[in-house]
């Protein structure tokens, strides 16, 4: 276009009219074409780029939990996979990228070689020979035109009526590569994110800056700044949490909860299903919650151990009790590790004596263990501690009940289930003829 | 190097590393389009405004002067400068450095 008015500037005449309005009108069409194009390939380019970003979002999403996965990414099939995966994933990044590129117009004045006369020093040549070789791997994008050399000798003025203004991007930039490539972008970022939370746009900014006295802030730089210190606040404060918790925020609670729920995963489909890697587990949980375990559950647990290792060993041979008293040693031998030895002894000790007195007595050692026990305290009256427990349990309580039924008889006394005595048991077995 | 981190296997972190290393690359494309584009929605304007002196009687160098390109972007910048410059250094070579600014997409102008 710029072409258009140098020679309508130069040869002038009745045409510039006509040359003008056929640049407005195929103007205009280009740029409805390029929109309609635009709006139709905007759901092919969401596609192909979500194709090409989400199974490693995915796969780098499951790598980072600790599982198998990992190790068979780590091992040469997987690496063969992941080597497979990305040539195939850089095949269709390009393939999708010519498909996708749009027809770059002719440009009949521009010409090949866009440097200065074409005279290169040896310098200039070896820098050259770098950005061919660059070009092997990422063309360079042509520019639209190429200068004049008339224009060299108007560029001094240029950059004296517009000062810094007229720096590139490559030249605004400041520090090493890495900050020249990486610092606009991340700059477009935070400046985006800025305005996602500032309310008002870039004139109420403008207003508050002026009203603070910070005159050589513009609105971009304000709103990287504010970025800058939100993020700088937010480490610091995980770094406390961190330091209070003695350990990273992300991993308070999650491997202990991750693997209480496998427990839970094991408990609800029964023991039939348990197996070694979860009795390993299950283990490593115990483990885990061993620091915040309450010290009062231990020599419960360390007293059901004692007793129920007595018990299957001396107890008369029942074989019911004997198959639950083996699963729970299964189920509990995990929560012995933790006993303190004397409170152990005590609990069972206390256990021992509750199943002796549910016994059945014998008639030449019942004085004897009364005698023993009595300086025992009784059972606490509370649930049994698992439900298949309480048939034997109950079974224990019948035999006592019965018992103490059989002397009351004897006495002439008659009491009902729970034990109270019978208003009128005596009247009723007492002998007709003695009434 | 972070999601070698955190995954823990630098061949799980090879392909979402290349694509971070072509990030620059991505965004300077996008904003070389963008600025493109913005570019070419300003001319239909600035040359109906040319047209407009020309048919009011003004020759072409008075009417590219009082051609506005309206905006806040670089291309307007460009466009307001060019009258300065081509009180300077003459019409032509006005001209030619407006088509230097113009043609380099990811210079600020």
């Amino acid at each position: 276009m710029i072409e258009v008015l140098v020679l309508a500037q130069e040869r002038g005449g009745s045409i510039v009219r006509e040359i003008l309005e056929d640049l407005v009108s195929a103007t205009t069409r280009d740029i409805k074409l390029l929109d309609e194009i635009d709006t139709e390939s905007l759901e092919s380019r969401i596609n192909a780029r979500a194709v090409m970003v989400l199974p490693w979002l995915v796969l780098v999403a499951l790598t980072a939990r600790p599982r198998r996965l990992p190790d068979f990414y780590r091992s040469p099939g997987g690496v063969v996979t992941l080597l497979v995966a990305g040539v195939l994933t850089a095949v269709g990044v390009i393939a999708l990228g010519r498909l996708a590129r749009e027809p770059v117009e002719v440009r009949p004045f521009a010409t090949e070689d866009a440097r200065d006369g074409g005279h290169l020093s040896r310098r200039g040549r070896r820098r050259d020979r770098r950005r061919d070789l660059a070009a092997i791997a990422v063309p360079p994008t042509p520019r639209l035109a190429p200068a004049r050399p008339a224009v060299r000798d108007a560029r001094p003025a240029r950059a004296r009526l517009a000062g810094a203004h007229t720096r590139t991007a490559a030249t605004t930039a400041g520090g090493g590569a890495m900050c020249r490539l990486f610092g606009p972008p991340l700059r477009a970022l935070a400046r985006r994110m800025g305005r996602l939370t500032s309310t008002g746009g870039d004139e109420a900014i403008v207003r508050l800056l002026r009203q603070a006295g910070r005159r050589d802030l513009t609105p971009d730089d304000y709103l990287v700044q504010q970025l800058r210190d939100a993020l700088l606040g937010a480490a610091l404060g995980g770094a406390a949490v961190a330091i209070l918790l003695h350990a990273p925020v992300a991993r308070v609670g999650g491997r202990r909860r991750r693997l209480r729920r496998q427990v839970d995963r094991v408990d609800s489909g029964g023991e039939s299903s348990a197996s070694a890697t979860v009795r390993s587990s299950r283990a490593e949980s115990d483990r885990s919650s061993r620091r915040t375990r309450k010290p009062a559950t231990a020599p419960t647990n360390a007293a059901t151990v004692g007793a129920c290792r007595r018990i299957a060993t001396a107890a008369p041979p029942q074989r019911r009790t004997e198959q639950c008293v083996r699963a729970l040693l299964d189920e509990i031998v995990v929560g012995s590790q933790v006993a303190p030895p004397g409170l152990a002894q005590q609990s069972d000790d206390r256990l021992i004596s509750t199943r002796a007195r549910q016994a059945p007595p014998s008639p030449r050692q019942g004085s004897q263990r009364r005698a023993n026990n009595r300086h025992i305290a009784p059972p606490r009256q509370s649930s049994p501690p698992c439900a298949w427990w309480a048939p034997a349990s109950r079974a224990a309580r019948r035999a006592a009940q019965s018992r103490t039924a059989g002397r009351a008889g004897e006495r002439g006394v008659a009491r009902n289930r729970d034990g109270s005595e019978a208003r009128d048991a005596g009247r009723d077995r007492r002998p007709r003829r003695d009434r | 190097m972070i999601t070698a981190a955190l995954t823990g296997s630098i061949f799980v972190a090879l392909v979402p590393g290349i694509a971070v290393a072509l990030l620059p690359r991505a965004y300077f494309g996008r904003r070389r389009r963008a600025r493109l584009r913005e570019v070419q929605r300003a001319w239909p304007d600035g040359l109906r405004d040319i047209l407009a002196s020309i048919t009011a009687g003004l020759s072409l160098t008075q009417g590219r002067h009082e051609s506005r390109v309206h905006g806040a972007g670089d291309a307007a910048v460009a466009f307001a400068r060019f009258s300065e410059l081509a009180r300077v250094v003459g019409t032509g070579p006005a001209l030619e450095l407006l088509k230097e600014d113009l043609a380099d997409a990811t210079a600020t102008v």
